[in-house]
């Protein structure tokens, strides 16, 4: 076992190295010389302290083992022992020397490391300051323009553009702004414009109101349930209600024999029609009635229908109506009376000639008498028959010519009885101007023919048509038999014949074309002639 | 009464007498010409004729309409009406008023014997 002054010998050179170790790694890592000249002083030192710690431990080793010799002198080891305190407190010094030195060259170099540090600083701060300073500027001229460009734009002038270039925020921002002005312009533009048509369409509608307040004809909206929507100042006066009566009331108060289940009908009929007039009668608050004219019309707005009514008393011109209705009436009748004064006149003329013919014995003469008896009867069945319509003034021909020819064919009932008549008559309705020349010209080529065509009492058939043609507005009368038919030598244009000159003259007279159409042994007369009537 | 007697009431003489002519050649007897409605009621009292012709406008307070009413009604003859103008309604009072016939203005020969000879031939039948 091991005794402890050997156990503190081999931890003294233990540490003795290791001081050793540290001495000469220092000596390599230090770069200051002075420290590495204090730092070999101290490993000399630490080298001279380790031969003198050697050679007291080798002593007292030999005086132990060899008990009774003695080994080097006291005084010796004793001076061995002071050196050895001396180089140890030398390493000591040594060490503070070192620790100072190395503190003042750590001193030294934070030293310099913090004026570096602060000079860097400063410059930064420096630069920092400058440019701090010119953004600054440049920052607050924009912010400038952009705040008297506001100033100006919030002044009302939307059509400022704020002036900022460049790819900065600043410019977006000014151009963002000025997107929105023009926007804005635009929207301010859009919005007096508008404001402008409002204020115009408020005064239309003002005057409107205005208008149809003050209009002489009666206003109301009237709602499905007959209340009274609104009323113009015409209305109150008329019905003698005041405006708030009026609201109170329903539009069966005003509308005597009117019932509910009537208006209910009425209701549906305006919806389905929209818009039509009527004629109907008020009552005024006085109790008395007038008859009205009211125009009707539907009208939906906001979800709720309403009817606009304009109405007006029609009083006087129902007494205007029913004044002008008696004085048609009377010259109705008077026509009326006219025609068959005429007619009346014309059988006295007939007559007249009747009676003179009765006078004579020559058969021609008497033939002759006749044939103005016939004529005359002609002009007066046109009366009859005006008299028989309803506009006095028009009348149905095809009716007429059947009638003119059956009177023909009684008056010559002895040659009548051998001779068919046939009718293929379309329907003209013509004026009486038309009318008596066509007539007149008829009874002429129907007589001829009846008296003519057939001689020696020989049968036959005479055929009388009416045509019209609309598209030229003219009508055809034509009377063709199958008797014996013109002779090749008359030149029928020419002839002395009374009959056949009343024919010619009287188509003149209508503008009219007569033709003849030989159709086997017989003859067509074939007289054209525009007319202003019309198809009945 | 004589079956070929006719009395004419017309107040147009001309007419009238026209008429009558025509009549006449014929072969009947005119009994008289009546120019009023009262006129003719007096002379069918008178005469009985076998037919009436009768104007409906005549001269004075009566037509003759009224008056064949009466006749009809007092005498029981027939008459046949002579007329310019027939309406509807001119024609239902004629037929009230026991009308056989009409003959319209401005009339012919053919047709005046055409309808005595049917009103006559008519009544003989009967």
């Amino acid at each position: 076992m091991r005794s402890n002054s050997e156990r503190a010998k081999d931890q003294w050179f233990d540490k003795n190295q290791q001081i050793s170790n540290f001495l000469k790694s220092a000596a390599e890592y230090f770069q200051d010389n002075e420290d590495r000249k204090i730092l070999g002083k101290m490993i000399e030192s630490h080298e001279s302290i380790l031969e003198i710690f050697s050679a007291l431990v080798a002593n007292r080793e030999k005086n132990y083992l060899n008990a009774g010799l003695v080994g080097l002198p006291l005084d010796v080891e004793e001076r061995l022992l002071n050196q050895l305190n001396m180089r140890v407190y030398e390493q000591v010094l040594k060490g503070r020397a070192l620790q100072e030195s190395s503190r003042k060259a750590l001193a030294s170099a934070l030293k310099m490391a913090v004026g570096g540090v602060v000079l860097a600083l400063l410059v930064i701060i420096v630069a920092a300051l400058i440019n701090l300073r010119s953004m600054g500027r440049v920052i607050t001229d924009r912010i400038n323009l952009l705040r008297n460009g506001a100033a100006v734009i919030g002044g009302g002038n939307l059509d400022h553009l704020i002036d900022i270039k460049g790819d900065d925020e600043f410019a977006e921002l000014s151009a963002a702004f000025n997107a929105m002005t023009a926007k804005l312009s635009g929207s301010y533009h859009d919005l007096n414009t508008e404001i402008e048509e409002r204020k115009q369409s408020e005064e239309a509608l003002r005057l409107t109101q205005e208008s149809i307040d003050g209009a002489s004809e009666m206003v109301a909206w009237f709602t499905p349930e007959g209340r009274i929507h609104y009323i113009n100042g015409a209305t109150c006066q008329t019905l003698g209600y005041s405006r708030d009566e009026l609201f109170r009331m329903t539009a069966l108060d005003f509308s005597p024999g009117f019932t509910w289940e009537q208006y209910r009908e009425h209701w549906q009929e305006v919806r389905e029609r929209k818009s039509f007039t009527l004629e109907t009668t008020h009552r005024r608050k006085d109790g008395s009635e007038y008859p009205a004219e009211v125009l009707v019309n539907y009208a939906f707005y906001g979800g709720k229908e309403y009817i606009f009514a304009y109405g007006r008393d029609i009083t006087e011109r129902k007494k205007a109506e029913e004044r002008i209705k008696a004085s048609l009436a009377e010259k109705e009748v008077m026509l009326k009376e006219i025609h068959h004064r005429v007619k009346n006149n014309l059988q006295v003329i007939s007559s007249l000639v009747s009676l003179q013919a009765d006078n004579m014995t020559d058969k021609l003469m008497r033939e002759e008498f006749d044939d103005i008896c016939d004529r005359v009867r002609s002009m007066a069945l046109i009366h009859e028959k005006l008299y028989q319509t309803d506009d006095l003034a028009r009348l149905n021909f095809a009716d007429y010519v059947a009638s003119l020819l059956h009177s023909l064919w009684n008056s010559h009932d002895v040659l009548a009885e051998k001779v068919r008549l046939n009718l293929e008559l379309t329907p003209v309705t013509l004026t009486i101007e038309t009318a008596v020349p066509c007539g007149l010209i008829l009874n002429e080529l129907a007589g001829n023919a009846l008296k003519h065509a057939f001689p020696n009492g020989s049968d036959g058939e005479v055929t009388v048509g009416l045509e019209n043609d609309a598209t030229t507005s003219t009508a055809c009368l034509w009377v063709r038999d199958n008797g014996v038919g013109l002779s090749p030598d008359l030149d029928w244009r020419q002839t002395s014949s009374l009959g056949l000159r009343l024919v010619q003259i009287l188509t003149g007279q209508l503008r009219g074309t007569v033709e003849t159409v030989v159709i086997g042994t017989g003859t067509e007369f074939r007289v054209t002639f525009p007319f202003n009537g019309s198809q009945s | 009464m004589s079956k070929n007697t006719i009395l004419i009431v017309e107040d147009e003489a001309i007419i009238a007498h026209d008429l009558a002519s025509k009549v006449q050649r014929l072969g009947y007897e005119v009994v008289g010409i009546a120019s009023t409605g009262e006129e003719a009621i007096e002379l069918s009292r008178k005469y009985r004729p076998a037919l009436v012709l009768m104007d409906i406008q005549l001269a004075g307070a009566m037509d003759g309409i009224e008056a064949a009413q009466q006749i009809h009604n007092e005498c029981n003859l027939p008459v046949l009406f002579l007329t310019a103008n027939a309406d509807p309604s001119t024609n239902e009072r004629m037929r009230q008023a026991g009308s056989v016939g009409c003959i319209m203005k401005p009339f012919d020969k053919g047709d005046i014997r055409f309808q005595i000879e049917n009103v006559l031939n008519k009544l003989t039948a009967e």
